[in-house]
């Protein structure tokens, strides 16, 4: 059996990881005939000694209040930072939705209904206006007890559109209407 | 949480994926150490490495929801998002050295000024050969040496194979010796050898 075949196992014993018993013994006896392997044997003795005194240049060092308080800051920031893009998005697809509810069923100049706002499931079901259009994929949502209703302006070929949308305690958006 | 027993790290990336700024906080605590001495090996300097480390921690926030308990230790699992970072860092930041960063002479414990020159000399030169590594030897190194993972620990962190790992930390051990022994700026730290494989 060559040098080659040892090199690896060499390194590795020289490195501290324990061999299966039957590789330990070959490299062992190969490392007391060769003296080439022995050299590289010694070399990566060294190379080890010399890394654990860099390894050991950089303790391990818990993180003080600072850090956490820092990093914690980053985290509220990223907490707040997908319920904005919801809310665009929200926003992005009440237009959409209500477009082509528009063009679908007429747009019907009906005087807006008092009261707390009814959800349509679809837009097709959505034939008063002051009905407000649940948004693609709001029903997959968590259940919402309190939102708000904000008033935003949509643009479109004709001008203008001003859009009611529905958004969760949860700064989802749920549903949609157009205002007239 | 205070008054939990402690929860396993699965447990914790489960609830920061659910929006538990306490767990996201106890996860920072437990693991930022290892990941900040990881980064400051690839790099070779303390101040990016801090700014990996904070950007790994807040890439878990986002992904924490995508994690999979079991499949991979929560350590390892930072680690492979730290490394990514350390990719990117390297690419468009040039680092100053661990030498030349206030605070690194002070980590000498040698008493004879010659010897702690010297000391000082040798680990300079071998943080420089280890930062100079290609990044795919350096990680092996980093990883199996310095930290001293197992092979299929490194392998899981670097999302490779364990004969991959062996074979990486040992070409870079080999480019280590051979690059300290080259350079000459000061006596080579390692025994002279002479390869001759038969």
């Amino acid at each position: 059996m060559n040098c080659r075949h040892f090199v690896p196992d060499v390194i590795d014993h020289a490195r501290g990881v324990l061999l299966e018993p039957s590789r330990q013994r070959a490299v062992a006896s190969h490392l007391l005939s060769c003296a080439s392997c022995a050299a590289l044997a010694e070399q990566h003795n060294a190379i080890s000694l010399a890394l654990r005194r860099v390894a050991s240049d950089i303790p391990e060092q818990s993180p003080d209040d600072l850090e956490v308080r820092r990093v914690l800051a980053a985290f509220d920031r990223r907490r707040v930072r997908p319920r904005r893009m919801s809310v665009g998005v929200g926003l992005s697809l009440a237009a959409s939705v209500l477009i082509v509810a528009g063009l679908s069923i007429g747009w019907k100049q009906d005087a807006p209904r008092s009261g707390a706002p009814a959800v349509a499931a679809t837009p097709a079901a959505a034939t008063d206006p002051s009905v407000f259009v649940a948004l693609p994929g709001a029903s997959a949502l968590p259940h919402f007890e309190r939102g708000e209703v904000i008033r935003v302006e949509v643009p479109s070929a004709g001008g203008a559109v001003q859009v009611d949308v529905l958004i969760g305690q949860d700064g989802l958006a749920r549903a949609a209407r157009l205002v007239q | 949480m205070a008054d939990e027993p402690r929860l396993s790290d699965d447990v914790l990336i489960a609830r920061i994926g659910s929006g538990d700024r306490e767990a996201f906080a106890e996860l920072y605590r437990r693991h930022k150490s290892v990941v900040s001495r990881f980064a400051a090996h690839m790099c070779g300097s303390r101040a990016t490495a801090e700014d990996i480390v904070h950007e790994a921690f807040v890439a878990v926030i986002e992904s924490a929801a995508r994690y999979r308990p079991g499949r991979t230790e929560a350590k390892l699992w930072l680690l492979g998002i730290a490394r990514n970072y350390v990719r990117r860092a390297r690419a468009i930041r040039r680092t100053t050295s661990l030498d030349e960063e206030p605070g690194a002479a002070a980590l000498a414990v040698e008493t004879d000024p010659l010897t702690d020159l010297e000391r000082q000399r040798n680990l300079a030169s071998l943080r420089r050969a280890i930062v100079a590594l290609p990044m795919r030897y350096r990680e092996a190194i980093v990883l199996c040496d310095l930290h001293e993972f197992s092979y299929a620990d490194a392998a899981t962190a670097l999302g490779c194979a364990v004969g991959t790992v062996r074979s990486r930390l040992h070409r870079g051990r080999a480019l280590l010796a051979r690059d300290l022994c080259i350079r000459q700026e000061h006596p080579c730290p390692l025994p002279a050898t002479t390869r001759t494989i038969s």
